[in-house]
């Protein structure tokens, strides 16, 4: 864990310090995405009309700000590449334990006061308070596990850190740190509203960490629109419909930490095992393309000799498989069991990462171990289709996005 | 000899937008929403109400024939005027979040089988026999499938507003939520007043902004395509005028010409305009004519005792 007391004075201090940033944007997103997809969606789950529409609001809202830490995870790379680092996106499995790897715990749970409160801490300003705590539920494992704040948080990760990497940004000789070369980056929208900024100086770099900070927690007369504003406008939402109506679950009944194994190296606390097989299959499945989508990011921030349109290629169909692939198998695990008892809960997605991401020194190899992955997920996606027909819809789309990657590929031999 | 047709009218299309995947069902992150007293989005496009969910205050869905020429000469009696004009085989727009289409607004509808009907007349032509969406079954072949894209998004006022008799959908967002305000005071229940609620939310929030979605009112998909697919031709003996012309040289039917705009998009109906023609070319058979006019003849010489 980065001590960030120390100013950052050498590049390798200051690669790894935003090594922990990458990790934690995609450890922020992830638990973002995670809380999301738990979120009930259908009046016979027990949800009133006014209800379906509040958790739809928050549901969209946590997607855009999962969004955002997607574009921010880009950024830090982009720092990365123009200092000469490499992309990061390896991270620890799930769960992981406040000092034990990151200052705050690190965990997958369903929507619920005791989630929103933790995602409240991770964009907590520094000088803001937290709200009041939510009451302890007798439904809630989030207590069992992990004891919450009243612990002094040693520092506010987000800005903290990032001033602390501003620092190494400015103290290191500009002309002696900036030697990435600047088509290693990526710039464009991730989205209509999602723009990632490229970096070539130092002027650049402030301009990133700023747009972070301010994403995250605002300015301190403007929180408006901030990762941390969202999250605390929702949880009083929340905490208000609860009021009106106690019993008022808005999330699946997912279990917290699910996974496809029982042990992790890189985690010594336990998560949820799937017992139930077809939907371990399912979650193994998710695995896969989220780990693929990895390997395409890795593969499109490290420049391997990819030309201009196979890049392009890579940031599309990194984003199509996001979208038309890992949301849609999260959100149909969260609607699976996790065992063979009902009352044990249900299933979810586990994000884990079942050995270090490897990206081939040698970029046609890398084209090759891409089509393999995305062969396998084809393959099990159809396997699925008869359980729910939306497995069909995704592999016939994963297919299309294996033949444009061929057909950019092609065009480049036939050039 | 052409028979020309024009059709127009409303259909509805209710679809999840970007950023949701395409088959999100109720819709989280874009703008369109199911509202809760509604069923999941199924994405087919409709030009008729049958099937469509029709929310209150808005357009009536039904496309309808308007105008027939033959020949170039306007049919003021033709049989077919205010004919149902639909598209078989519930299609949808394709464009898997800009998987298989460079951008919004190229979509194409697939598959594509128009049908204009009315009393005994039916036409029914499909875009192609066999079209398959692009796949590894037919080795990925976009051939046919970029046929039936639309050319991108263009921005005509002029032209969408004569066709509806919309200027200013705002305006009429601003009557429609009037209404919808009132509704709300006499709800049935706890679930149609989140209904309300929810239009009359999205209505305030875009009448807030200059960048409203009422601007994408203005936006029309345009679409030309050649039907070469199987027929059905159907007119009953007393407007029989030809039959769909043949060409001697591939003894198939020659190609029907659809072209239509998409366009008037009204994102709180979810619904929008389409107006096109369709033109068949025509061959007049003179044998059959000759043969029907010698039957009628007979027919009127008989005693009326035995006709009837």
């Amino acid at each position: 864990m980065i001590d960030v007391q120390k100013t950052l004075d050498t590049r390798t201090e200051l690669i790894y310090a935003l090594n922990e940033a990458a990790e934690l944007e995609q450890g922020f997103m992830i638990q973002y995405l995670f809380a999301a997809m738990t979120m009930k969606k259908r009046l016979d789950e027990r949800i009133t009309g006014k209800q379906q529409e509040l958790i739809r609001q928050w549901e969209s809202q946590i997607l855009s700000v999962a969004r955002e830490e997607m574009a921010h995870l880009g950024m830090v790379c982009n720092l990365l590449s123009a200092i000469g680092g490499a992309p990061h996106f390896e991270r620890p499995n799930f769960p992981q334990k406040a000092a034990d790897y990151y200052p705050f715990d690190f965990i997958l749970s369903p929507f619920s006061q005791e989630t929103l409160y933790r995602f409240i801490r991770f964009e907590l300003p520094k000088d803001e308070q937290l709200p009041d705590p939510p009451v302890p539920s007798s439904k809630s494992k989030l207590f069992e596990l992990f004891a919450f704040a009243p612990d002094p948080i040693e520092y506010d990760y987000l800005s903290e850190l990032y001033n602390q990497i501003r620092h190494g940004f400015n103290h290191i000789k500009e002309d002696e740190l900036f030697i990435g070369p600047r088509s290693g980056q990526d710039y464009e929208y991730w989205s209509k509203r999602v723009q990632i900024l490229n970096v070539k100086n130092r002027e650049n770099a402030n301009t990133v960490i700023d747009l972070i900070i301010d994403n995250g927690e605002g300015a301190p007369e403007k929180r408006d629109g901030s990762h941390y504003n969202t999250f605390l406008k929702m949880y009083k939402e929340l905490r208000l419909e609860m009021q009106i109506q106690p019993d008022f679950d808005p999330s699946r009944p997912v279990v917290l930490n699910p996974r496809t194994r029982i042990h992790h190296r890189d985690t010594h606390l336990d998560g949820t095992f799937i017992k139930n097989e077809s939907s371990r299959k399912v979650a193994e499945l998710f695995n896969l393309c989220y780990e693929t989508s990895l390997l395409m990011l890795s593969q499109l921030y490290s420049l391997g000799g990819e030309s201009l349109s196979e890049r392009g290629i890579l940031r599309k169909s990194s984003r199509h498989l996001m979208t038309m692939a890992i949301r849609p198998i999260a959100e149909i695990l969260t609607d699976m069991p996790i065992s063979d008892k009902e009352t044990d809960g249900n299933a979810g997605p586990p994000f884990e990462l079942y050995g270090k991401l490897q990206l081939s020194t040698q970029e046609p190899n890398r084209w090759i171990i891409l089509d393999e992955l995305l062969d396998s997920i084809i393959l099990g996606t159809k396997e699925l289709s008869d359980s729910n027909q939306r497995f069909a819809f995704i592999s016939e789309n994963i297919s299309l996005i294996q033949n444009n990657i061929n057909e950019t590929l092609s065009s480049e031999e036939r050039l | 000899m052409t028979l020309l047709i024009k059709f127009a009218g409303w259909f509805q299309c209710r679809l999840p937008t970007a950023p949701d995947p395409t088959d999100e069902p109720r819709g989280v992150s874009g703008y369109a929403h199911a509202l809760p007293n509604e069923p999941d989005f199924d994405r087919i496009i409709r030009l008729q109400p049958k099937l469509a969910i029709q929310r209150s205050y808005c357009q009536p869905i039904g496309v309808y024939v308007k105008t027939i020429w033959i020949d170039g000469t306007i049919k003021e009696d033709h049989p077919l005027l205010g004919g149902e004009v639909d598209f078989l085989e519930n299609p949808k727009f394709e464009g898997r979040n800009n998987i298989v289409v460079e951008d919004d607004g190229y979509e194409a509808i697939f598959p594509l089988h128009i049908q204009i009907k009315k009393n005994n007349c039916l036409i029914r032509r499909k875009f192609k026999d066999n079209n398959i969406f692009p796949s590894s079954e037919n080795g990925y072949n976009f051939k046919d499938f970029n046929q039936l894209k639309a050319s991108g998004l263009h921005i005509n006022p002029g032209i969408v507003s004569e066709s509806t008799g919309i200027f200013d959908l705002s305006n009429v967002w601003k009557k429609r939520k009037e209404h919808i305000e009132k509704d709300l005071q006499t709800a049935a229940n706890e679930i149609e007043m989140a209904a309300l609620n929810s239009r009359i939310n999205f209505l305030t929030r875009n009448l807030k902004s200059k960048n409203g979605l009422y601007n994408r009112f203005a936006y029309r998909m345009l679409y030309m395509i050649s039907l070469t697919g199987s027929i059905i031709f159907q007119y009953p003996e007393k407007y029989f005028i030809g039959k769909p012309s043949i060409n001697p040289e591939s003894n198939e039917y020659e190609d029907w010409s659809l072209e239509f705009w998409c366009g008037g998009w009204d994102a709180d109906s979810l619904s929008g305009y389409i107006e096109g023609y369709l033109g068949i070319p025509m061959s007049s058979d003179n044998e059959t004519i000759l043969k029907l006019n010698r039957d009628i003849n007979e027919k009127i010489k008989e005693p009326l005792k035995r006709r009837f």
